[in-house]
């Protein structure tokens, strides 16, 4: 039996955050959470592998806060079977290396992990650095950028990453860590009735206890993030001669 | 601001790059080597010490075995700092090297300025809305810089350095590699582009995008495109993908045909000298980051606007592109 575990990170919906015109500073007031997006990908790439293989476990592993089993019900609805949430007010100061930690030490746990699945960064934070600090953290080996053909075959991952300068094709034997782009799939919608089933579907809490990881220890501070000043001119062109006018200011301007 | 930065790239270009950026912050910079040949001419653009690494299983820049080389090259010089490059390559060694330095690892880092004998850094965050400072507390830190934003030293050949060997035992990746299939040079690169025009949503098919071809190929610019023509759509490759986690672009001129202006993709145009959009929807987003805007239906305005700029330019447009 192959046992998939897949990250699945709850983000602030990042485009109805809005922004103070005069500090910069965002409000994130009434903005809602949703599963980060990328983690559908990684989601849908687990249900797709048991699919093909009859047997498969799919675990979803999120840390995060107090509403996690709302968002969590997606990956459910989506075919992970089951959800293990990590959640603990000591937990609160953990920077992305630390939440890294914690994570590994939550799939150290659950023991005979097959295959680790993270999307390639996040919606609100984007570091891209969960999936290669477990697979460090674990002593696995990775496979990053995973863009298509991914298969289990004989106890083997097999898979197409996408690097920069173009494809390559690699297999490794199992236990693995990977990242998928969102090129690898498109995430399915739940159906009614998925969404009904997932509420029944087997949900674990753990703590600082129950993981055993000792102090939080941060080696990264945030203190502030706010929006870069634009200025932009802000000419609106309208009427017959709008593209002529344009064509004549960029011209001026020095485009051409 | 004294302290040794290890850069690490795996390509010449984004060596001499790291070697400037830690240059400009005053930081000594140790370049790292898989071959002893490649030693002056990293010295000559500004190392001041290559550390030649050798040991099985770093031909293929696997990012296990590279990143345990690198903690031991960082070990052997003591750096204080280790730069790569965001990219692909870059960003899956930075965080395992993190977990082998405990250390901080800041991604894509916007800016890097000195704040009591320590660097502090800003990228983007919150999908792009902000821009979040980033203050390490390690006692080394890794950071990774997009590339193309700094222009490398001049070569001097008077430079002098030294050149270190380190032999080194790196555990095996696992990982085996069946087959290498390198991108076809398609001459993109829109990061050094004088004008981009920039495609999203609001073509309708593939074919259409060649009304961008054609215009870029009047004015002597390129084309990008939005996240969802790039990954969902598949049109073009991610070459031509502009955004938060596509090529960032600083152009003289940025057109943005048919693209709403979701911060995804903006963040990757924020440094245009000057932005047009074109969109059919007076109230997108995009228009109120632009500098010119034309509320209207790109497949009228951009043959428009060929033309008018070919006149403009006392030539004939190009039409008939081809879509790659």
């Amino acid at each position: 039996m192959v046992t998939i575990v897949t990250l699945v990170k709850q983000s602030p919906d990042v485009e109805a955050i809005r922004i103070d015109p005069k500090t910069g500073a965002p409000d994130l007031n009434g903005v809602g959470l949703k599963v980060s997006d990328y983690d559908k990908n990684g989601v849908e790439a687990a249900v797709q592998l048991k699919e093909k293989n009859p047997g498969t476990r799919v675990i979803a592993l999120s840390l995060g806060g107090p509403k996690l089993e709302e968002s969590i019900k997606e990956a459910l609805a989506m075919g992970c079977d089951e959800a293990v949430l990590l959640r603990d007010a000591a937990f609160a100061n953990a920077d992305t290396a630390e939440k890294a930690r914690l994570l590994a030490t939550a799939i150290k746990k659950m023991g005979n992990v097959d295959i680790v699945i993270a999307a390639e960064e996040s919606l609100d934070s984007h570091s891209g650095q969960t999936g290669p600090r477990i697979a460090e953290e674990l002593g696995l080996p990775l496979i990053a950028y995973v863009t298509e053909n991914l298969r289990i075959e004989g106890g083997s991952v097999k898979a197409t990453r996408e690097v920069d300068e173009g494809l390559e094709d690699v297999e490794c034997a199992t236990p693995v860590v990977l990242t998928v782009l969102e090129s690898l799939n498109h995430p399915r919608l739940p159906a009614l009735m998925q969404i009904l089933q997932a509420k029944n579907k087997p949900q674990k809490v753990w703590g600082a206890a129950d993981l055993g990881a000792g102090d939080i220890k941060p080696v990264l501070s945030r203190p502030s993030s706010a929006a870069p000043k634009s200025e932009r001119k802000g000419l609106m062109l309208a009427g017959e001669s709008a593209v002529d006018d344009l064509a004549k200011a960029l011209a001026k301007e020095g485009v051409i | 601001m004294t302290g040794i930065a290890l850069v690490c790239a795996n390509d010449k270009q984004g060596l001499y790059e790291l070697i400037a950026k830690a240059t400009s912050l005053n930081l000594t910079p140790v370049a790292f080597a898989l071959s002893e040949g490649a030693a002056s001419d990293l010295i000559a653009h500004g190392a001041s010490k290559v550390i030649v690494v050798e040991g099985a299983h770093l031909a293929d820049h696997q990012p296990g075995p590279i990143a345990e080389a690198l903690a031991a090259a960082q070990k052997d010089c003591g750096a204080q700092y280790v730069f790569l490059p965001a990219t692909r390559r870059g960003k899956e060694v930075a965080p395992m090297l993190g977990v082998r330095l405990h250390a901080a690892v800041i991604t894509g880092a916007q800016t890097a300025h000195e704040e009591g004998g320590k660097l502090v850094f800003e990228r983007l965050f919150l999908g792009g809305k902000t821009m979040a400072k980033e203050v390490p507390t390690s006692a080394v830190t890794v950071v990774t810089f997009p590339p193309r934003s700094i222009e490398p030293l001049a070569a001097d050949a008077s430079r002098s350095g030294e050149t270190k060997k380190l032999t080194v035992t790196v555990r095996d990746p696992k990982v085996k590699i069946l087959a290498k299939k390198p991108k076809a040079e398609s001459g993109v690169n829109l990061e050094a582009a004088p004008i981009v025009i920039g495609a999203g949503r609001g073509f309708k098919n593939k074919d259409d995008l060649k009304l961008a071809f054609d215009l870029a190929a009047t004015i002597g610019g390129q084309v990008g495109c939005t996240r969802p023509l790039a990954t969902d759509l598949g049109w073009l490759t991610d070459e031509y993908w502009i955004g938060l986690s596509g090529k960032e672009v600083k152009p003289k001129a940025y057109f943005a045909a048919g693209i709403s202006g979701q911060i995804q993709h903006t963040t990757g145009i924020r440094s245009s000298k000057i932005i047009i959009a074109i969109n059919t929807n007076k109230d997108a987003p995009i228009f109120k980051m632009a500098d010119y805007g034309i509320v209207g239906d790109l497949y009228k305005v951009l043959p428009a606007l060929n033309a008018a700029l070919a006149k403009q330019m006392g030539k004939n447009p190009v039409s008939g592109s081809k879509v790659p």
